[in-house]
């Protein structure tokens, strides 16, 4: 297993290696520049912008430009944001939590919700129950999250005249406040995934009831209860996790649009302003780390095949 | 005296399907004394595996027992609520199913597949149903058993894995052993050392056997008393050297003849029964193996026979066994 890990790192290194130098090749296609971008003003003399591309290195050759960013990052240094004035670091190391929160929020919201509702569609099957819990599910599926984002806040502030906190608080200074402002992006968030993960755990929960092996359980005299939850769940949960491996990507994906619509300053909103400031550290940086989260993500599911499931812990 | 370990009386178990209501076992009747072996045997579709999950209480879907008795030990099983049943699903009764590769959970090792059955049932500890458990697959002739506790069916082989179900099946202790073709899927040379296993078990324990197979060979190995199976009806009853020896019903002459045998030459023709075992919905009228008995006359085609007594319980669902007539065997 441990073999397995490292190998993983490895190829993940490599990935973020090659996402290095895509992105700093992209980002610099992006059309506008960031010196105009920052001066912002028309009427500045080209001395003005001269000086400042050259003290932002962007005179340089790109070959040049990327060789020093790499010699920037092994020690750790990853420039100055162009926006801000500050070390991309410790701008990144205030957001990078509040994203990960974020998504780990969504995914636990996705998983619980998920696997509740699909359990009972599964046990209560082609019931009314079953009907109703389904369509919600199709309806959850595709509903973008974006918009769904709206109407909680539209939802939350008309009729219940009530709005989360405007001002953001750390998971650690002020838990309370914290959970009430992540409460509804992460549900956003995670509804589509939650979805999923229902339509995917009822049809595999029924594959996993109509099997022999659980004839052989009833045999043994197993309870219904534990037939149901013990080893029915269990089984069918194997295919639930490979959904979710490969759908929290795309729920990476949806915090830059959904900090921006709840005005949390997390990795997605900070990628949204670098973008439109042309904050080429900043924005290369940030990309990274989500590639960086990913993988890491994937890691842990596949790790997790093995002790969900017992065949695959001596594959590889 | 002591009742019979399973009584079966009229057994009639029917499905609800789109078509409406279809009895797949009609009016079957049976009876295992204590200790003793009886052989279910029949093409597939005949009924046979309905008939012995219909004793389990475990007919999937919409099937029902919905006439007729079964008794264990003179304890009516019929109509039993589903908590009760499961107390003597394991205890009284245990299953050995057909195909071991998938009848064994993936996702928990052995060890603790065969305990759960003790720790259901019996009142043990952990350490106890451990023991147990490890007695258990020394006597079905797993190596090693300590060692192999914590092996998943995917580390076994496909005999292995049925000694595990046999495992299973013996915990408890069961009055009756129900094995439902426990080696069709096996490799041959497989094959012989679990029957053998079942015998010394069903020796060894005293458990009565209901054993449920289309090889006629392994009825032979295996059972005192036959039953023959036909389109959810029992065709033919008897002691199994009177039944093989001198069948009294076309059906089961013809699966004798059609038994492959390895001193047939090459050019001899396989005996093939022609067509299939009718559907549930489109029984024919009479007799309900007239379309494919060669001796069929009018009188199949428009009366359905009774189960006739030959003689020391030997009987037969034919108008030729009623009229006396024997049936050849040997071509």
């Amino acid at each position: 297993m441990l073999q397995v890990i490292v190998r993983r790192l490895v190829y993940g290194f490599l990935i973020l290696n090659i996402m290095t130098v895509f992105l700093f090749l992209v980002i610099r296609l992006i059309p506008g520049d960031p010196v105009r971008v920052q001066l912002a003003d028309a009427a500045v003399s080209q001395e003005r912008i001269d000086e400042l591309t050259a003290q932002l290195g962007l005179d340089k050759p790109l070959w040049e430009q990327l060789g020093s960013w790499y010699a920037g990052a092994v020690r750790g240094d990853f420039g100055m944001s162009f926006s801000t004035g500050r070390p991309v670091g410790s701008v990144i190391a205030e957001r990078l939590t509040l994203t990960i929160e974020l998504t780990i929020l969504a995914v636990v919201v996705a998983v619980l919700l998920g696997i509740f509702v699909g359990v009972i569609s599964a046990v209560r099957r082609n019931s009314l129950l079953d009907n109703v819990l389904r369509v919600g599910a199709v309806i959850g599926l595709s509903v973008p999250n974006f918009w769904l984002g709206l109407l909680m806040i539209t939802f939350t502030s008309t009729v219940l005249q009530w709005v989360p906190p405007l001002s953001y608080r750390g998971l650690l200074e002020d838990p309370v406040q914290n959970l009430t402002q992540m409460l509804l992006p992460a549900v956003a968030l995670g509804v589509a995934l939650a979805a999923s993960v229902a339509r995917l755990s009822r049809s595999s929960m029924l594959e996993v009831l109509g099997s022999d092996f659980i004839r052989t359980h009833r045999a043994k005299g197993v309870s219904e209860r534990a037939v149901m939850f013990r080893h029915g769940l269990r089984n069918s949960l194997i295919p639930v996790l490979t959904l979710i491996g490969i759908q929290i990507g795309g729920l990476l994906g949806g915090t830059v649009i959904l900090e921006q619509i709840f005005a949390l300053p997390g990795l997605g909103r900070t990628v949204f302003e670098a973008v439109n400031n042309r904050d080429y550290p900043l924005l290369q940086v940030c990309v990274l780390l989500y590639g960086a989260i990913f993988i890491l993500v994937n890691l842990a599911v596949d790790v997790s095949y093995g002790w969900v499931n017992p065949r695959m812990r001596k594959a590889d | 005296m002591t009742p019979p370990v399973l009584e079966i009386d009229g057994l009639t178990t029917s499905f609800e399907t789109r078509q409406g209501r279809v009895e797949v076992v009609s009016n079957v009747s049976f009876a295992i004394p204590q200790g003793e072996s009886v052989a279910v045997v029949g093409e597939s579709g005949s009924g046979k595996s309905v008939t012995a999950l219909s004793i389990m209480g475990l007919l999937e879907g919409n099937g029902t027992v919905s006439k007729g008795s079964i008794r264990l030990r003179g304890r009516e099983l019929v109509g039993l609520s589903n908590k009760e049943y499961r107390l003597i699903r394991g205890r009284n009764i245990g299953m050995i199913f057909q195909d071991p590769t998938t009848c064994l959970d993936p996702v928990y090792p052995i060890g603790h597949q065969i305990s759960q059955a003790l720790r259901i049932h019996k009142d043990l500890s952990k350490a106890q149903a451990r023991a147990r458990t490890v007695e258990l697959l020394t006597m079905v002739g797993i190596p090693d058993p300590v060692s192999r506790l914590k092996s998943y069916q995917h580390e076994l082989s496909g005999g292995q894995r049925q000694r595990v179900m046999i495992a299973i099946a013996l915990a408890c202790g069961p009055e009756l052993l129900i094995a439902d073709e426990p080696t069709t899927a096996l490799d041959v040379t497989v094959q012989a050392q679990i029957l053998g296993l079942l015998q010394k078990a069903q020796e060894e324990t005293g458990a009565a056997l209901l054993l449920i197979t289309h090889d006629l060979a392994v009825v032979a190995e295996m059972a005192k008393r036959v039953v023959v199976m036909y389109a959810g009806q029992v065709v033919e009853e008897g002691l199994v050297d009177e039944v093989l020896n001198q069948p009294r019903h076309p059906y089961t002459a013809a699966l004798l003849r059609s038994v492959l045998s390895p001193d047939m030459s090459r050019d001899e023709p396989l005996h093939i029964i022609e067509g299939t075992v009718p559907g549930a919905h489109d029984m024919p009228g009479g007799c309900r193996f007239n379309p494919r008995c060669e001796h069929a006359f009018d009188t199949c085609l428009t009366e359905a026979p009774g189960l006739h007594d030959c003689g020391s319980g030997h009987r037969s669902r034919c108008w030729l066994a009623q009229r006396g007539e024997r049936l050849e065997v040997s071509v």
